[in-house]
């Protein structure tokens, strides 16, 4: 008898303890979910590795260069202005994720476009990211950028900060914007501001110098 | 419960219980070396203090198989508060607050010891990391970052028809002592605290500037 009761009490302690586990330990969706930090357009987003700001929002049906690259859809194109401020960082994971949750990954078509940011602690690495996109996707377009390249399961940033920076275009825009007809010019990405007297690609240069 | 000797339950699983919870860990601990002990500087293989020597043996290995990288290295004190460094896309102008500081190091080694492709971190009193010659570094000097740029000495086989320590045509073997003083942008106020040379993760050294 005395021992039914025991091993009643153990069977009991034992649920007790699995309940704990799993109301308090992170599992299944918490074990990998990262921790998303947002912002918007001109806010500087801080991560645990890099501060994120995204400079300009660009949507146009060609990126100028030698060829020149046309959309599908239209390019989105993401300016960006990045920082390590601990170690050197390596970021690979940008893409973007409109109203409906749906993800575009970055475009490596477009001259000057890039996917990835190799950062020197402390030094402004400026890059943009080109999206080519439909339609739909413009809405609520919003980038995250993140160290993990974006992959079906998400494995690749589990439990690491990701920016996730809304674009700033809203459903009314959407038209208008598509309806743009200007090349966008994408300037180099690296330590120098696009706009710095010393950029490898000063606007006024000749279109053979940017080869 | 007298009778109850002769078919109480089983108690094997008392037994089982740390086997299979130390099993667990080990099925699981693949991602501690993996993920991190192999991704990062974690193992210290020789240390010293500034302007003194520190013989360094390292374990490594390549197309042949395992062998020892020998060398002795000293640090002789940072220079240099150049406001222009090296990019990929050729040299630029630091942003306000950074310069590029040379580290200035001595090394002696045998002419067939394979000393390309290292990395020098500095590591200020913050934490902070700033590092030129990975190969994840954009900015700065790569592969010969260690070594005299006219006699960089052999680099390791990759394939078994190398044999090792073979210089290309004409090119003089390294001289057994000789200095090297990499540049890395750090902030022009930043105290640094400790220098690492470093060959392949997880393996370090690290040389202290301050006592």
């Amino acid at each position: 008898m005395r021992r039914g009761i025991a091993t009643a009490a153990f069977v009991i302690a034992a649920m007790g303890l699995g309940r704990l586990i799993t109301d308090h330990m992170p599992l299944t969706d918490a074990a990998d979910k990262p921790f998303i930090q947002t912002g918007a357009v001109d806010e500087t987003v801080a991560l645990d590795y890099a501060d994120v700001t995204v400079t300009g929002v660009h949507v146009t049906p060609t990126i100028m260069g030698n060829p020149a690259s046309a959309a599908g859809g239209r390019w989105l194109v993401v300016d960006t202005e990045i920082v390590a401020r601990q170690a050197p960082t390596v970021m690979a994971g940008f893409f973007l994720v409109d109203a409906q949750d749906r993800r575009w990954i970055a475009s490596l078509r477009g001259p000057e476009c890039v996917t990835s940011a190799r950062l020197a602690t402390g030094v402004r690495h400026y890059a943009s990211i080109c999206f080519d996109i439909p339609k739909q996707a413009l809405d609520g377009a919003r980038l995250m950028a993140t160290r993990g390249p974006w992959d079906s399961h998400e494995s690749t940033f589990r439990r690491d900060d990701v920016a996730q920076i809304d674009l700033g275009i809203k459903a009314a825009e959407v038209d208008a914007l598509w309806a743009q007809k200007d090349a966008v010019n994408i300037r180099q990405s690296g330590p120098v501001a696009p706009d710095a007297p010393d950029a490898p690609d000063a606007p006024d240069a000749p279109e053979e110098a940017r080869q | 419960m007298s009778a109850a000797n002769d078919n109480r339950p089983s108690r094997w699983w008392i037994a089982a219980v740390p086997v299979a919870i130390v099993t667990m860990l080990l099925a699981n601990g693949f991602r501690v070396p993996v993920f991190w002990y192999q991704s990062g500087q974690h193992r210290e293989i020789a240390s010293g203090d500034a302007n003194e020597w520190v013989s360094v043996t390292e374990e490594t290995s390549d197309a042949h198989g395992d062998l020892t990288r020998k060398y002795d290295v000293r640090f002789a004190g940072l220079g240099g508060a150049e406001t222009a460094y090296e990019s990929r896309a050729g040299e630029f102008t630091l942003p306000e607050g950074m310069v590029a500081r040379s580290v200035k190091l001595d090394f002696r080694a045998e002419p067939d010891q394979v000393l390309k492709h290292c990395a020098v971190t500095l590591i200020d009193d913050e934490g902070r990391e700033y590092r030129v010659g990975h190969v994840e570094d954009d900015l700065g000097a790569k592969i010969t970052v260690c070594v005299p740029e006219e006699t960089p000495g052999p680099s390791a086989p990759i394939v078994d028809a190398e044999t090792r320590g073979t210089l290309p045509p004409e090119e003089q073997p390294r001289p057994s002592e000789w200095s090297a003083s990499p540049a890395i942008a750090v902030p022009a106020d930043a105290r640094f605290v400790e220098v690492r040379i470093s060959f392949e993760n997880p393996d370090y050294v690290r040389i202290r500037l301050l006592s």
